[in-house]
């Protein structure tokens, strides 16, 4: 029929669902000419029948289906369980809604080929079509094993806790400013347990007062030979926002920097706010108390907590971490990029230092200085790392052919 | 009221170059024949919003992708303002997309249709 279209239908099949005649006939000549056997439905029935019955190697689909829309689409094949189907959305409805049907694809798991508005872009299009397919990331959630409070206290009583260091970037420079020092606990009999894990279970069987000593203790005393390299770099600890009720807190801190001979200005502590920080009156004592002492306060996944604003408003930080999630999909989402340069201008609007938690390429690089992020951290400079393997790729990254490289990354390492 | 021009030359010329002179021919008669049923549904259903916005968005579409960028802006006009527009209103601005979709249909007739003929 159309020419150059080739005899076998090379591409495989390709399902367009469009309610509209003249786009289902677009979209199926651009497919056909790509190589793809085409199968063109108009309503949301049609689909869903085709879908449950038929194997398909690509899809397209208008959002707008006469009585149903396509995010009920979108629901039905994740439920039939075809996650690696590529689909291409086309909408013409505004931007927002477009980006939001693109993450409620995500968050099923599908295989999002691309997003187009309209009027098509028929070049885009094309593009998308011929995509190779991606493989869908399994959320592989870790299960906890067999572990109670008696394990957690046990683990604490042997030492089984330890700390390691991600690197803090400043974003200009390409130098490294600072590190997070997180919690990590390695068992004899289950192996190493992730903190999305065990953090949740140390909170809630009581624990994090002994858990953050361990960690406090840990990474001060670590820190004294870091500082003495490299003498302008702050490490960071996670303090819970349920030991903002501590009033000795401050005291037991600097009687820890003390003991290490460590200047205060090289302590940051990180402070998640929670619904767990319920007397705020104590909290900002404890934190004006710390911040008169020299130390350094950062709110942590700024944007994910219940009243990120009021705590930004009330509390003495000096530094915000703009929470991964906001971060990760900045490059690509335009409503994520709006999130991450409204906290910019917050932060800016305080007088704190800006940091971008969660970055992993250079796409994601390019936009939080765009942004106007101070700092970077994530997998594109380190993973978390042991404070030798901390101390190896500083001294790496000094070497002046490394100096300039953002992504001077060690290659295995265990974390 | 915005002023539209009529036509968007690199629109169609992008679809002329992806799917071909003769599926132009052919995907015109259809989206011609397709938009006048459309445009009759539109005239039928004052009383009915959803319906007019439905229609109004599919014309903006399909003559945005062809670049007849007039129908398309007055078919927009209508699918985001129908909801505020009286009868009397919708009256209007239908009977206004129709002029247009006549203007653009012998447009297309004397110039679109012969041009990819002549192509092939």
């Amino acid at each position: 029929m159309s020419p150059g279209a080739p005899g076998t239908d090379a591409r495989g099949r390709l399902l367009v669902v469009d309610d509209d005649l003249l786009q289902r006939t677009v979209i199926g000549k651009i497919g056909s000419k790509l190589g793809f056997q085409i199968i063109a439905v108009s309503s949301f029935e049609e689909a869903s029948r085709l879908l449950r019955s038929q194997s398909f190697d690509g899809m397209t689909l208008d959002l707008s289906l006469g009585e149903h829309d396509g995010v009920e689409l979108l629901r039905l094949i994740a439920d039939c369980r075809l996650n690696a189907l590529p689909i291409v959305i086309i909408s013409g409805c505004e931007e927002r809604i477009l980006n939001s049907t693109r993450r409620v694809a995500e968050g099923l798991a599908l295989t999002v080929a691309d997003c187009l508005p309209k009027p098509l872009n028929l070049a885009r299009l094309r593009e998308a079509l011929c995509l190779p397919h991606r493989v869908t990331a399994e959320a592989a959630a870790a299960a906890a094993p067999g572990i109670d409070r008696g394990r957690l206290a046990l683990g604490l009583a042997r030492n089984e806790f330890f700390v390691e260091f991600q690197p803090k970037v400043e974003l200009l420079t390409g130098k490294v400013v600072g590190a997070e020092a997180l919690a990590r606990w390695r068992t004899p009999e289950f192996g190493v347990i992730s903190p999305a894990a065990f953090i949740p279970m140390v909170e809630g069987f009581g624990l994090m007062p002994e858990l953050t000593n361990v960690i406090l203790s840990s990474a001060i005393a670590q820190s004294r030979t870091l500082i003495e390299k490299h003498p302008d770099l702050a490490i960071a600890v996670n303090v819970s926002g349920s030991l903002l009720s501590d009033l000795m807190l401050p005291e037991r801190v600097e009687g820890m920097l003390r003991s290490e001979g460590v200047p205060a200005r090289h302590l940051i502590v990180e402070v998640t706010e929670s619904v767990a920080m319920s007397d705020v009156d104590r909290a900002i004592d404890i934190l004006v108390r710390l911040r008169i002492k020299g130390v350094g306060a950062a709110i942590d996944d700024f944007g994910t907590g219940y009243s990120s604003l009021a705590a930004l408003a009330r509390f003495p930080f000096n530094e915000l971490k703009i929470d991964g999630s906001f971060v990760k999909g900045c490059d690509t989402d335009p409503d994520m990029m709006k999130i991450v340069k409204g906290c910019v201008g917050l932060a800016k609007a305080f007088k704190m230092k800006v940091v971008a938690e969660g970055v992993e390429n250079l796409a994601t690089l390019a936009s939080v200085r765009e942004a106007g992020c101070d700092i970077g951290q994530g997998h594109l400079f380190a993973p978390s790392l042991a404070a030798d393997r901390f101390e190896a790729w500083m001294g790496r990254r000094s070497e002046p052919a490394q100096s300039l490289s953002l992504g001077g990354r060690p290659v295995a390492v265990t974390m | 009221m915005t002023a539209y021009p009529l036509f968007d030359k690199t629109i169609f010329r992008i679809l002329v170059t992806e799917l071909g002179a003769e599926d132009i021919a052919e995907l015109l008669d259809v989206f011609l024949a397709d938009t006048s049923d459309k445009l009759d549904a539109l005239g039928l259903n004052y009383g009915d919003r959803l319906t007019t916005k439905r229609e109004a968005h599919a014309i903006k579409s399909s003559a945005g992708t062809f670049g007849f960028a007039e129908l398309s802006g007055l078919a927009r006009d209508i699918e985001r303002g129908s909801e505020a527009m009286s009868e009397a209103e919708l009256q209007q601005a239908v009977a206004e997309l129709r002029r247009s979709f006549d203007t653009t249909t012998n447009f297309a007739r004397a110039n679109l249709m012969n041009a990819c003929l002549e192509m092939i």
